[in-house]
């Protein structure tokens, strides 16, 4: 999106060129619609092609049934817009409806189907303690209840050969006795080995499918494809356990849709960064379970794509992007991050939801899903501040959530927040609060500071608010510190892109703990995850586990290969139908390692043995630093990406519906206790909506817009770019 | 440049942060580009950062308890050797000596010293479990250490950047799998480098030279958090020992310990521990120790980061040649075997004086060992970590198939498989093993194994409470004891034979103890273990004879006074 500068587009919109029209896909219709629900908020963005204008609209989530602050919300802005839903041809969502439900556990029961001999797979776990020390641990009650597990007389070798086939009559009997009682028809086979060779899950898949044909049945092999039994059984389980949950929700979504004139096509999100279309994804509701990150990852690659790299004569390099982004949102509960190199995400294969506690690591719900490689802190507004057993402030991952909420919300939360150091700070205003309907009481914010953190630690409260704000500035910084170990990425040349509310006030500060040079923050941060579903390719992920040696490595296998996986999905062999391209990642090895290595490898024509050696060497020696130039490789899993060759919409040409014109760039000044000894310092005020291209602000400085506030520090100034984000340029001196 | 005194409590507070934020880069570094599935799949190893003085600042928050706070003296042993002012930027040490890094020579340790604008300011450690170290192999068989395989005294195996080839060479022609070995070895090296990078841009960040001021103001912090918490125990001397089960059948041995608790800290003193013994389960004071501040810990500070200042609140003593503090050249193979014994045996002394804190005794982990050629012909040699019962507590119930106190990770069914071909015929919860008590603890597994590999399997059994059960606590019962079989017949806790073709390996995991009396056990918790299938009804009526009445209809009393109970349960049927 490249945002026209604001008094020439308010006369005439700035030209699209005829090449970006052609790579908007499926441009039909007037209107496009992007829906974000989240836990506190429902963001809208409304595309009017037509007059090129964006509109955006925030409003409370309705949690009971989510469906409607959608329709509320899609009336409000179709009534600003004058936008009729019937000339809108693509409503794209991402969903919180999934994660939701398990963390609250509201899914439905379903009856496990596993191997005899291994009923307790999904309680032994790992046998691990996630924590050393900590002797008293909780670990997550899977969602299978023990009540409704059936053992099923089969057996797959390791190498995928058959050596035992399950018993029709047997298996179908036990299965009436488990599932008539309460009607279950809701099902999840898990067999060992089944990635390797699936014959049994979908003979069994077939038998319950006669049986029951309104039934929801998901096959671990099918949905998630990977070896490690416990995290494939586990993830299979997730996925019967919202399947009817989300069947409903998406039946009931197209029929008021449909009720109210929409015709379009519906997409949602997945935890890969690919939208799917909303029948494909009730057969893998899992994919959704990182539904509204992903769309928040995708919406920094549009801010990074649409913005210089930091330095960049604008003259020279005036074609010139971002490319090496450090997407950061934060919000009320928890900070996520996500690194995108050469404006690639990463995609991985594993991650953690529902973690118990403090966000550690093992103590969660292992998934083996295709999902944007993400980094979730317990870190956010919410996070409540105590002194902890060191006698040093800690933050989170306890969060006071939106009830009690923050201390200065004044609804009976009695502990210092985040947000409430903020507003000791005076980084947020009394004033901020007001567009979201929350009165809230910078009195109440210094009594909570002063009374768990100053008072205990003999300190000021605003030196305790500060390390407030310092504390959670490092505890993020040190999350993505450790995460780009794992990645083996060198950080410091990556840019911050700031998004989700809380993320502009804390983005410079971390950018300096990370030696990061430049942070940008986006206009409309506020809602950028909505932003962001426009910017998705319609696809899907594909992935499997087979060892292939490097010395059997030949293109012709490696297009089979591809080939074979996109044959078992019907989804993808329609996508590349219609234009879609498949790209090709492999996960290597030294032969005898654990881990894998992802080495892009794009199309399988090239991939003869030398090149794809020279490809995972190059990836080994980036992330460690050494190859082992004699030790034996092996390719151990496949991922192919189909997906359509442009994004489902694009905002190029389009303006801000909310600028203004007449508006005085600087609004007020005020006082703020931070980066100074003693006393506090009066800081200008910007007013966001009222900036033009080029203007630059020097720190320390506050910009606000309506659900954002950027803080820029006195180690910081901000230049207003063309497409109005605000690019942000740290200095770095020793901290004094 | 900042002296410490520059630096509040909430600076201190977020460089203590970041210490721990470095060394857990170092962990991601090292399972990241391990060979050995002891470290990706087992999680044996650790990482470590100090200061130019030695003064140990941080440790990797994913390790073993074995590994707890033995950097400081690994580090002391190699400085010996190698001194300090000898050091050079670019340079790596390495040892694997028993008695200076952690308890056996399986386990390499790597030192790169930390060099910031010229000068030695630190030091970054790591330590993980090779894949092999030469020798007669992984067990508790051999007569002395160097049986055990290869000691590498501490040398310098790069120095100033370049690798010193012939100590590659050496060790390379004394391993077996040595491409595994020498993979490990740079994946620790990997590990020490991030956390010299990393190190390097705390300095800068802060402008610090000299760390030692900064790290002084991070322990008093430490040292004031412990002081209070000692506060909150009572002071005295408290004793206790434990039987436990040595090479075979009829060697039992004795563990003993008195803990005294005062505001300076926790002293062990392990005096009238049985003597060494001549098989590998003999444990260096290193390892004792460990899990002495290990204890420590999990008592008084379970969630605050481990640092010098902590571990000095402990001392250790221990009569020399007692087996909790064998000398050279004792074998010490197995050392782990007795070594997480320190854990329950100072658990059980202090179970009157905290109870609230401790843990009733654990089934603990079983490790076979077999080595043999998988049916593709890759010879192997991996080790199958199971965990028994975890121990119950005051205020909760023991997991099923939990280890403590040791903390393994259990590897894949499906990863097992494939790389060795021996086939797991089941591997589930074992009803009715773990002790009952008002928490009840936890149950052990069942596991069936069988030889798949189609060649005979060199296998090596080191199994624990197979004749003395994991204890309960202040009333608990004990958990059910360890069995294990080969092809339906008991085979010796310790034993090492070759499986032929098609033999089926068994294993009866130990359940965990229970704490507190029975009793006092709440119908509607004995019901929902019932109903999860954890104990069967005879069980119930075995150890909650009370209860069984408001639960079972045929085992109900008359009793006319008496309110109705609860609904009785439903026979649980499979």
């Amino acid at each position: 999106m490249r945002l026209s500068e604001r008094s020439a587009a308010a006369a005439q919109p700035a030209s699209i060129s005829s090449e970006e029209e052609l790579h908007t896909a499926s441009a039909t219709g007037r209107f496009a619609i992007a829906v974000d629900i989240g836990g506190t908020f429902t963001d809208f963005v409304l595309l009017d092609r037509q007059r090129r204008l964006v509109f955006t609209e925030k409003i409370l989530t309705t949690p009971a049934a989510p469906e409607q602050a959608i329709f509320d919300g899609i009336g409000k802005l179709a009534a600003r817009a004058g936008a009729p839903l019937d000339g809108a041809d693509l409503l794209l969502h991402a969903t919180t409806i999934i994660t939701n439900a398990v963390i609250e556990r509201k899914g439905h029961d379903f009856i496990l189907l596993h191997t005899a001999g291994f009923r307790d797979i999904l309680e032994i776990g790992r046998e691990h303690r996630y924590n050393l020390t900590n002797l008293k641990l909780r670990f997550p009650e899977p969602l299978s209840k023990r009540s409704l597990r059936l053992a099923v007389d089969e057996r797959v070798a390791a190498g995928g050969e058959v050596i035992g086939v399950p018993d029709r009559e047997r298996l179908l009997g036990g299965l009436r006795r488990l599932a008539e009682p309460r009607a279950i028809r809701n099902f999840a086979i898990c067999f060992l080995h089944a990635y390797r060779n699936p014959a049994n899950e979908e003979l069994v898949r077939g038998w319950i499918e006669e049986l029951y044909p309104e039934a929801h049945v998901s096959c671990a092999s099918a949905i998630a494809p990977t070896q490690r039994e416990y995290e494939r059984w586990t993830t299979c389980t997730v996925n019967a356990y919202a399947m009817p949950l989300l069947a409903d929700y998406v039946t009931r979504l197209q029929h008021e849709l449909g009720s109210l004139g929409f015709r379009g096509r519906t997409l949602m999100m997945t935890s890969s960064g690919l939208p799917m279309d909303f029948e494909r994804c009730v057969r893998s509701p899992v994919r959704l379970i990182e539904s509204g990150p992903a769309a928040g990852v995708l919406a920094a690659r549009e801010v990074a794509g649409r913005n210089p790299p930091p330095g960049a004569d604008a003259a020279l390099a005036a074609e010139a992007r971002i490319a090496d982004v450090l997407a950061f949102d934060m919000g009320g509960t928890t900070a996520k991050g996500a690194f995108l190199s050469g404006g690639q995400v990463h995609v991985q294969h594993a991650l953690e939801v529902a973690r118990l506690g403090a966000f550690e690591p093992g103590s969660g719900l292992p998934l083996m899903i295709p999902a944007i490689d993400l980094i979730e802190i317990g870190a956010g507004g919410g996070s409540i501040a105590a002194v902890d057993e060191r006698g040093v402030i800690a933050v989170g991952p306890l969060s006071a959530g939106a009830a009690p909420g923050p201390a200065c919300y004044d609804r009976g939360g009695e502990a210092p927040t985040v947000t409430d150091a903020n507003l000791v700070l005076g980084l947020l205003d009394e004033e901020n609060f007001r567009n979201s309907g929350i009165g809230a009481r910078r009195a109440l914010a210094h009594a909570a500071v002063e009374q768990r953190i100053a008072r205990p630690l003999a300190l000021s409260v605003e030196r305790a608010a500060r390390g407030i704000h310092e504390t959670v500035n490092e505890n993020v910084a040190r999350a993505f510190r450790v995460h780009a170990a794992e990645l083996g990425i060198d950080y410091r040349r990556y840019t911050l892109v700031c998004t989700g509310g809380s993320a502009p006030l804390h983005g410079a500060a971390i950018a300096r703990i990370l030696s990061i040079p430049s942070v940008v923050f986006p206009f409309g941060a506020g809602v950028s995850s909505a932003f962001g579903l426009f910017a998705g390719k319609e696809g899907i992920t594909l992935h499997h586990t087979k060892v292939m040696p490097l010395h059997e490595v030949t293109p012709e296998r490696v297009r089979a290969e591809v080939g074979r996986l996109v044959e078992s999905e019907p989804y993808a062999k329609d996508l590349l139908a219609r234009n879609a391209r498949a790209d090709l990642t492999v996960g290597m090895r030294y032969a005898g390692q654990g881990y894998e290595v992802a080495v892009a490898l794009g199309d399988a024509a090239r991939c003869h043995a030398a090149f794809v050696k020279e490809s995972f060497h190059c990836a080994y020696r980036n992330i460690f630093g050494v190859i082992f130039p004699d030790y034996e490789i092996e390719i151990f899993n496949w991922t192919v990406e189909v997906a359509t060759d442009a994004a489902l919409s694009t905002l190029t040409g389009h303006r801000y519906d909310s600028l203004r014109t007449a508006a005085r760039k600087i609004k007020g000044e005020r006082s703020v206790w931070i980066g100074q000894e003693g006393g506090p310092a009066k800081l200008p005020v910007y007013d966001r909506y009222a900036l033009e291209p080029e203007d630059v602000i020097e720190g320390g400085a506050l910009v606000e817009e309506n659900d954002a506030t950027i803080y820029l520090p006195a180690f910081a100034r901000g230049v207003v770019a063309q497409s109005l984000d605000i690019l942000g340029e740290i200095r770095f001196e020793p901290r004094t | 440049m900042n002296a410490a005194k520059d630096f509040d409590a909430v600076d201190l507070g977020i460089i203590w942060s970041r210490l721990v934020s470095i060394a857990d880069e170092m962990v991601s570094a090292l399972v990241r580009t391990s060979f050995s599935t002891m470290v990706r799949e087992s999680g044996d190893y650790s990482c470590m950062l100090f200061d130019a003085r030695g003064q140990f600042l941080s440790q990797g928050t994913a390790s073993v308890p074995s590994f707890t706070g033995t950097g400081p003296a690994t580090l002391e042993g190699v400085l010996r050797a190698i001194p300090p002012d000898t050091l050079e930027d670019g340079d790596v040490l390495i040892t694997n000596d028993p008695w200076i890094g952690t308890g056996h020579v399986y386990d390499v340790n790597v030192v790169k010293p930390i060099f910031h604008r010229g000068a030695l300011r630190g030091f970054a450690l790591t330590v993980s479990h090779v894949a092999d170290i030469g020798g007669i192999g992984y067990g508790t068989g051999a007569r002395d250490v160097y049986e055990e395989g290869i000691c590498i005294p501490p040398v310098k195996l790069f120095q100033r950047g370049a690798p010193n080839r012939f100590v590659f060479d050496l060790i390379e022609a004394n391993v077996r799998f040595r491409e595994l070995v020498i993979g490990d070895i740079y994946s620790n090296i990997a590990a020490c480098n991030v956390g010299y990078q990393s190190f390097n841009d705390l300095l800068a960040e802060y402008d610090i030279g000299d760390f030692g001021p900064v790290a002084d103001g991070i322990f008093a912090l430490a040292r004031t958090a412990i002081a209070e918490s000692l506060r909150g125990l009572p002071a005295g001397l408290f004793r206790g020992s434990l039987p436990v089960e040595g090479i075979d059948d009829e060697m039992v041995l004795t563990l003993a310990v008195a803990v005294t608790i005062s505001e300076s800290g926790f002293a062990f003193d392990f005096a009238g521990t049985s003597p060494v013994v001549n098989r590998g389960i003999n444990v260096p004071l290193c390892y004792t120790r460990a899990y002495s501040y290990f204890c420590f810990k999990t008592i008084v500070a379970p969630n605050m980061p481990n640092n010098q200042a902590i571990l000095d609140f402990v001392s250790v003593a221990a009569p020399e040649n007692c087996i909790l503090n064998a000398q050279r050249p004792y074998p010490t193979g197995g050392r782990h075997i007795l070594g997480h014994y320190v854990a329950p045996l100072v658990f059980g002394a202090l179970a009157s004086a905290v109870p609230a804190r401790v843990q009733a005794d654990s089934g603990m982990i079983c490790q076979v060992n077999f080595r043999g050629r998988s049916p593709m012909g890759r010879s192997f040699s991996y080790i199958l970590f199971t965990a028994g019962g975890y121990g119950a507590f005051a205020d909760m119930d023991g997991r099923a198939a939990l280890p403590g106190p040791s903390n393994m990770i259990g590897i894949p069914i499906e990863i097992w498989e494939e790389n060795t071909g021996v086939s797991v015929l089941r591997k589930e919860i074992l009803p009715d093993s773990g002790g009952a008590g008002e928490h009840q603890g936890g149950a052990g597994q069942l596991i069936e194994l069988r030889n798949d590999t189609g060649r005979p399997l060199d296998a090596t059994f080191f199994g624990s409470r197979t004749s003395l059960p994991a204890r309960g606590f202040n009333g608990g019962r004990d958990g059910a004891v360890r069995t294990l079989f080969v092809d339906g017949k008991p085979v010796a806790p310790k034993a090492r034979l070759d499986l032929a073709p098609g033999a089926v390996v068994s294993l009866h995991e130990a359940g965990g103890g229970g704490f507190g009396l029975p009793e006092k056990r709440p119908a509607s918790s004995i019901r929902a273990d019932l109903e999860a299938g954890l104990i069967g009804k005879d069980y119930v009526r075995q150890w909650y004879r009370q209860q069984s009445a408001l639960l079972f209809d045929s085992d109900r009393v008359p009793n006319p006074s008496r309110q109705p109970g609860p609904e009785p349960v439903k026979e649980v049927t499979s």
